[in-house]
């Protein structure tokens, strides 16, 4: 118990002292984990509306694949991201292994297949609310995924909030993608594990706690803006 | 058309020139464990300007990842690996720049009996023979690689509960047999790193057997899948040189020397 009540000691103080590693790190963390979601989400959510939408030979299969891909093990995408991004892979011109460029590829693959399963299940019953209503006033496919967007917004940020979870929390795609460069490729989720590993349970602790109070930060801040946009209804 | 500009500029804000970046140097945990590397990246970076990004790796996959030419040089202690490197014509030269030693490190209290001038092959024996549980790195480090060459000339096969493998690199291994009250192969330096954090023991320690030996090799540029940085170069020649050199020598914790500097005499 004194162990943790210590960690928990050992974090505040880094945040509040402001350790210029610790939020290193933790800047680089949001970063990829940010952009990742932000890709995720550009991609996924087209991909959620038109299978929620449409209606074409091979749906169910595609279904199946996007949930069987939300299965797929984090080490799995770093080691397919890792052989394709390799100087000897087919995209190793770009020399993209090893930098933050490559976490955001292997995190976006990763959360990609949840933004679709989960949003799916936002624009399924908002299509069958407004499905008619769409073919009566034959709006365009682009007008329509915009108004299910729109609808389904508050659903949606916590779609959001889970993809960005998963990528924040994650780490085997991160460690082999990233290297766990100091200074340059070093998330929380990497700088927990080597900390772990020197026995540095303290600083591990710290670090896992600050991970924990910005997930908290995050929540708050996204449910008080759903609830006030919610609130004039 | 907008689809595809919003994708590329998320991920352009991310992006910055790789070009001619700083110098990728695959190494192994024992270097970073110990502090050293931090030491030579400094030193380094305060002579030439040039900043060293280190992937840390065991030895195998160090040389697995100079192959894909994901990394322009390699530091590591794995004699054999690095001779295999440069005889498949990857690698270009192998100069041993730095050794310690390794050790034995087991319980306190350590129910192996030995004599004082057991060597670390003679302790690997009697651990056998008495089945006394081990662990062994079995990750492709250069720390298994000496226990296999120790084992093999011994001849023995390890088998059973007793023989533990980890699969992790030095530091976690040094845990794991403190929690199991087991005996590890080690090296000076991350013994020397980690001690202070588990309640093992030193059992044999033979400084000037000097068997870990650190070797830089470089990587052939025209057979890898993409030629080496030029600072690659520079970086051989500094620490194969006298300003390299000193820097290892200088290099403490705690008051002690970790490594020491250029070829161990008794290299084999």
């Amino acid at each position: 118990m004194s162990d943790l009540s210590q960690s928990f000691g050992h974090a505040l103080n880094l945040l509040l002292r402001f350790d210029s590693n610790l939020w290193e790190i933790v800047a680089l963390s949001f970063r990829v984990s940010l952009s990742a979601v932000m890709i995720a989400t550009v991609l996924g959510l087209p991909i959620a509306a038109a299978l929620a939408i449409k209606n074409f030979p091979g749906h169910g299969a595609v279904r199946i694949l996007v949930d069987t891909l939300m299965a797929m093990p984090p080490v799995v995408i770093g080691l397919v991201v890792y052989l394709l991004l390799s100087r000897a892979g087919p995209l190793g011109i770009f020399g993209l292994l090893y930098t933050p460029s490559a976490m955001i590829i292997a995190q976006s693959l990763l959360i990609t297949p949840i933004i679709v399963a989960l949003g799916l299940q936002v624009f399924v019953p908002l299509w069958a609310k407004f499905g008619d209503q769409f073919r009566l006033f034959n709006t365009t496919t682009r007008q329509n995924l915009f108004t299910l967007v729109h609808e389904g917004r508050h659903q949606l940020l916590t779609v959001w909030l889970a993809g960005f979870g998963r990528a924040i929390a994650e780490i085997g795609a991160v460690m082999m993608v990233g290297g766990n460069i100091d200074h340059y490729t070093r998330v929380m989720t990497t700088a927990i594990a080597l900390e772990t590993s020197k026995g540095n349970l303290e600083m591990a602790m710290a670090l896992g706690l600050v991970l924990m109070l910005m997930a908290l930060a995050i929540n708050i801040l996204a449910h008080s803006f759903s609830r006030l946009q919610q609130s004039p209804n | 058309m907008k689809y595809i500009i919003t994708l590329l500029s998320i991920f352009c804000l991310n992006a910055t020139s790789y070009a001619a970046g700083p110098l990728a140097l695959g190494t192994t945990t024992t270097l970073r464990d110990s502090g050293l590397l931090e030491h030579l990246q400094a030193d380094f970076y305060a002579t030439h300007g040039i900043a060293i990004r280190s992937v840390v790796l065991s030895s195998g996959q160090v040389f697995n990842a100079a192959k894909r030419g994901d990394i322009d040089i390699a530091l590591t202690h794995a004699p054999k690996a690095e001779q295999a490197f440069i005889e498949s014509g990857m690698g270009l030269a192998r100069t041993p720049v730095f050794y310690n030693h390794f050790l034995l490190v087991g319980p306190k209290n350590s129910g192996l009996k030995l004599n004082d001038k057991a060597s670390l092959s003679d302790a690997l024996q009697s651990l056998h023979e008495q089945r006394l549980p081990f662990i062994s790195r079995d990750d492709g480090s250069g720390t298994q690689a000496f226990e296999q060459k120790l084992l093999s000339q011994l001849g023995i096969e390890p088998s059973g509960e007793h023989y533990i493998k980890s699969g992790r690199g030095m530091g976690p291994t040094l845990q794991l047999a403190s929690q199991l009250q087991a005996y590890t192969l080690c090296d000076w330096a991350t013994w020397q790193a980690y001690q202070a954090k588990l309640s093992l023991e030193l059992i044999v320690s033979t400084p000037q057997a000097k068997q870990n030996q650190y070797s830089l090799v470089t990587v052939n540029p025209n057979t890898s899948a993409h030629p080496p940085q030029a600072s690659a170069e520079l970086f051989y020649t500094w620490l194969t040189g006298p300003a390299g050199q000193a820097a290892i020598e200088t290099f403490q914790v705690n008051g002690q020397q970790l490594f020491h500097a250029g070829m161990a005499k008794s290299e084999n």
